[in-house]
């Protein structure tokens, strides 16, 4: 211990002396400790942290699929869910919930809508979760028939009901039902994702024909000893037992079970997060290149004195050890610091990724957890960086150092490995601009994209529910009278609703075309569906193609009809016109309409910005049932300064009505898309990083090589080298490094750029404009980093380096 | 070549002055000296007193401050930077006392260096190398790295590679500083021989015994020349009929 610190305070006198060399390693551990920290911070936050309660990792999600239907998901009908929980023995309970709008009225202020959970009576007893005030639901609170309860998220008592102690008893109108609060959930509960309020469901299966109705999530807690294997075993028994029992219903139908926060991530969001902690891990890798590199050079710089030390005894454990706690002083100020950044990237992260309301459990910090891993970190980068300089600083016969200046010859190039590092620096740097380069052009052609519709229009959604809007009637009468009044409005240019929105997403549907026939359901072609209000496409700046637009006069008893996009006439009627032809929603059971297409509209991007099947149709809304709409208004002035005038207007038809989603449709869709933004700023520091320590790594390997090499440039000059050959001799080094980094850089960023694919918008993973692009930015950054030392080196004055040791 | 009468190089009124901050260090004061083609002329005197800096301004290394230089008749007391590296290439050959070889070349590509810098076609490259290397007794040795070789050997490589070039002039700077005895003589007697074959040799060395195979020393005392003599080599050539010219 005694010589440890003995060490330590030798080093940090070295330290001392070489503030460039030392300022340089510091920087570059700063950054690789920093940013890899930053991204273990959002890994760890986002998929490992997993829910906050008690043994949380036994809670699983199951869902079903149907493999022969080609439906690797889906959520669990009414019925397929009593019979898991009753035939199941893996789970402590199976509980289920669906999601939706709960809009909260009543006498304390206007009306709001909150994402509410409808669930079953046991949903929180699973999750062994206590409410701040009251109780949560019991066993009776979902039977059909029960009193109407529920429980509030702390948001909610505290900003709505000012924190009130006497809320619990208090009734209030939820989605126009009065209901009675019977317990407030502590602060950050937010189960089963993002919800603020909580509902028993009230499902009577009896009066639901199996396999239709609503579909639950559903999960449970696996009982002690009981593993995610036979859970999952018994759970295909049941699936099986079933399918034999309703083959109607249940042919193909299988059970799929994981850990609850797995099915809220998602395994391409996994994927890619992974994959940025590994394109991080590189940023490190070059770091400590970078510092194994510097450290190389002052290990040889240093060669006599570790002679010396030898020559009096130091063994060579000694040496390393001593060598070693130099790197750990270096790596020990880079990880302080780098924690500092890491604290300031989680920051910035949490701000970017602040509006998209992730699930709740998601909780990106650095906590002691993040310390541990810094502290891992800095062992790591320190056995990187400094085993390799230790061994060879400990490694050279001392003898023949001790008499090297006898000897007449200079063996002065800078060694194989320290090349070899710098080319690995390069590799890894090309690998991450590359990622780096594809993930801007992925934005730019975001921020480029040219709709073909107009997005400065003001949106907002709004939800009808049977309490206050019983029938079909009323509900269009709603939705037409809104539409009328906001049009009427000065300003306004036009006013519409629909389901969907372009550049979000529509809802889609099965279909058929009428004199086509198709041998099974699953042959039914697919396409977008929307529902909306006359001029619509008017609203938004899109020209009818073919055709006309819905009318008033389109309403239930008159001719159903339905308007189609251009690719859907492409593709279904091979591009010929197919006005006064008919189609029909649903497959062969469907009862539904056969409606006559009045129009073709261009393609509106139904499914959003990067949809795949872009076939779509809209149908009137007053041929139709649909109780939630986007409303949209496109006004001559900046839209959302209409939004008072909305907020009225809905008021004056309804006062207990709360619109949501209020933004403009540009910021929606940019907030739809904020993975583009946020991972595409997230790949350019890592990119700039690894530019910058590849550029110094570059410079600071040449440089030193010239400093070596200054007796041999010395005497060619004395044989009559010129400036040229000089330049020509150093720069040849570093372009053979360069050249070979590049090659296997470009291979990484082909591997790299596979993992980023689900975050690429209209770019090819190997687009060969990136990867030429990026690869002549290197090539530009590594010419100019070895020709500043080689230009150096055509100034050495050959009488001051022929007595140059 | 020569400039006349035989003069191969001369030295008119060359002073070297060495500025560092305020202090002004005058290395060489006045220096006048001729050297006559295939002449072997020895520099001499103590540590210091400006032999390396005067070998510097023969070859082309360094510049005077005042005063004119002509070499095969050619002032080149003003070239710039690029010329005086072709002329080195060209007329001179420099042996260094620490042999000055480059370790990661082998022993054939040192020799053949100067060469590659003259864009000298490569038979006549491989040629010329492989005649430098017999003429000093290493033909055999070629594939070795200097690393690998004797002090003596690497000093006879050193010597391949000046005349290698077939310089007008061969500049050796204490060539036997870091030899032993032995291999010292061994290098003496090699340049001996290569003046013997035409060779203009100019030798800095503070040791009498190596001047003296010398057909004329220059003293040189606090940078500037003191005294001249003939050597042994002289007195043997005078012995023998022929008579020694110089300034």
């Amino acid at each position: 211990m005694t010589s440890f610190f003995q060490d330590f305070r030798y080093s940090l006198r070295t330290l001392g002396k070489n503030p460039g060399v030392t300022l340089i390693a510091v920087v570059a551990l700063t950054l690789g400790i920093g940013l890899t920290t930053t991204m273990f911070s959002i890994v760890y936050g986002a998929l490992y942290r997993g829910l906050p309660f008690e043994a949380a990792d036994r809670i699983m999600h199951l869902e079903r699929n149907n493999l022969e239907q080609d439906i690797e998901s889906m959520a669990v009908t009414i019925h397929d869910y009593l019979d898991w929980r009753e035939q199941q023995t893996s789970f402590t309970a199976l509980a289920g919930f669906w999601s939706g709008t709960v809009n909260l009225s009543g006498t304390e202020g206007r009306a709001e809508r909150y994402q509410g959970a409808f669930m079953t009576g046991n949903a929180f007893e699973i999750l062994r979760v206590r409410p701040q005030l009251g109780r949560v639901f019991g066993p009776d609170d979902d039977h059909p028939g029960a009193p109407a309860v529920a429980v509030i998220g702390y948001g909610i008592w505290r900003n709505r009901f000012d924190s009130d102690p006497g809320i619990v008893g208090r009734t209030v109108r939820l989605n126009g039902e009065p209901t009675t609060v019977v317990g407030v959930m502590p602060a950050g509960f937010a189960f089963p994702t993002k919800e603020d309020i909580w509902v028993p469901m009230r499902v009577d299966a009896d009066t639901i024909a199996r396999g239709e109705g609503i579909t639950l999530e559903v999960y449970g807690r696996l009982k002690d000893g009981v593993t995610q294997d036979r859970a999952a075993a018994e759970l295909a028994t049941i699936a099986g037992r079933l399918e034999m029992e309703y083959p109607k219903t249940n042919e193909g139908v299988g059970s799929i079970m994981k850990p609850y926060t797995e099915e809220f991530i998602g395994d391409e969001a996994a994927r890619l997060l992974l994959t940025m902690l590994a394109a991080v891990s590189l940023v490190l890798l070059i770091a400590c290149a970078n510092v194994a590199n510097l450290l190389l050079a002052r290990a040889i710089q240093r060669s006599k004195e570790v002679a010396v030390r030898s020559a009096l005894g130091a063994t060579r454990l000694r040496v390393v050890m001593q060598f070693l706690t130099e790197t750990f002083v270096i790596t020990l100020i880079g990880a302080a610091l780098g924690l500092a950044v890491a604290w300031i990237g989680v920051r910035l992260f949490n701000n970017a990724i602040v509006d998209t309301q992730p699930p709740f459990w998601i909780d990106i910090r650095i906590d002691a957890i993040a310390v541990a891993f810094v502290i891992g970190l800095t062992l790591l980068a320190t056995a990187l960086a400094g085993v390799l300089p230790a061994l060879r600083a400990s490694g050279a016969d001392f003898n023949e150092v001790l008499k090297d200046e006898s000897r007449g010859s200079s063996s002065l190039r800078i060694g194989k490995l320290s090349k070899t590092l710098v080319t690995l620096e390069i590799a890894l740097s090309c690998g991450l601009l590359v990622g780096a380069g594809l993930m801007v052009k992925s934005v730019v052609q975001l921020r480029t994209l040219d709709y073909g519709f107009h997005t400065d229009v003001l949106t907002a959604r709004v939800g009808l529910f049977p309490a206050d809007y019983p029938d079909r009637g009323r509900r269009t009468q709603f939705f037409e009278e809104l539409r009328t009044r906001l049009a009427a409005q000065p300003g306004v240019v036009g006013a519409a609703l629909g389901t969907g929105l372009p550049g979000l997403w529509s809802g889609g549907t099965r279909f058929a075309v009428d004199g086509e026939s198709y041998p099974d359901d699953t042959d039914y072609p697919r396409a977008r569906w929307a529902a909306i209000t006359p001029g619509y496409f008017d609203t938004f700046g899109a020209a009818i193609s073919q055709g006309r637009d819905f009318a008033v006069q389109d309403i239930d008893g008159n001719l159903p009809v339905v308007i189609v996009n251009e690719s859907f006439t492409r593709r279904f009627y091979a591009g010929e016109s197919p006005l006064g032809r008919r189609i029909r929603t649903g497959t062969s059971d469907s009862e539904n309409d056969w409606m006559t297409i009045v129009g073709v509209v261009p393609d509106m991007l139904m499914g959003g910005i990067d949809d795949d099947d872009p076939e779509g149709m809209y149908v009137p809304v007053a041929q139709s049932d649909v109780r939630f709409m986007s409303i949209i208004v496109r006004t001559r002035g900046e839209p959302m300064a209409l939004v008072p005038v909305l907020r009225s207007e809905v008021i004056a038809i309804d006062p207990d009505l709360p619109l949501y989603l209020i933004d403009t449709l540009d910021t929606r869709i940019q907030r739809a898309n904020w993975f583009y933004n946020v991972f595409g700023a997230l790949f350019m520091v890592f990119g700039g990083a690894a530019l910058f320590l590849a550029g110094v790594g570059l410079y600071g390997v040449m440089s030193f090589s010239v400093t070596r090499r200054t007796q041999e440039v010395g005497i060619r000059m004395a044989l009559g080298a010129q400036n040229r050959d000089v330049v020509g001799l150093i720069m040849k080094q570093g372009l053979w490094q360069l050249g070979i980094g590049l090659l296997v850089g470009l291979g990484i960023a082909a591997l790299l750029s596979r993992g980023l694919e689900v975050v690429l918008f209209q770019v090819e993973p190997f687009d060969p404009v990136i990867f030429m692009l990026i690869a002549g930015v290197l090539l530009v950054v590594g010419l100019a980093a070895s020709f500043i030392p080689a230009r150096r080196a055509t100034r050495v004055d050959p009488v001051v380096a022929l007595r140059y040791e | 070549m020569s400039a006349g009468n035989g003069v191969l190089l001369k030295l008119d009124g060359v002073t070297k002055v060495f500025y560092t901050d305020e202090l002004e260090t005058h290395a060489l004061s006045n220096i006048n000296l001729e050297i006559r083609e295939n002449e072997y002329l020895a520099i001499a005197g103590p540590s210091g007193c400006g032999k390396s800096t005067l070998l510097s301004i023969l070859g082309l290394l360094d510049t005077p401050t005042e005063g004119s230089y002509t070499l095969a008749g050619r002032a080149v007391a003003s070239l710039s930077g690029g010329q005086r590296a072709a002329v080195r290439n060209q007329q001179v050959g420099f042996i260094f006392q620490a042999f000055n070889l480059i370790g990661d070349l082998t022993v054939y590509e040192n020799v053949e260096l100067p060469l590659t810098y003259r864009r000298v076609p490569g038979n006549e490259r491989r040629d010329r190398v492989c005649a430098a290397l017999e003429r000093v007794g290493m033909e055999h040795r070629t594939k070795h790295y200097p690393s690998q070789l004797s002090g003596g050997q690497q000093q006879r490589v050193a010597v391949a590679r000046a005349i290698a070039g077939r310089p007008v002039i061969l500049l050796a700077d204490e060539p036997t500083g870091n030899l032993d005895s032995k291999n010292g003589e061994l290098v003496m007697e090699l340049l001996s021989e290569l003046h013997r074959d035409g060779a203009t040799v100019c030798v800095v060395t503070h040791d009498p015994r190596y001047a003296e195979n010398a057909e004329r020393t220059v003293h040189l005392f606090d940078g500037e020349i003191v005294k001249e003599e003939n050597g042994r080599g002289a007195r043997l050539l005078e012995e023998h009929g022929f008579s020694i010219g110089h300034k």
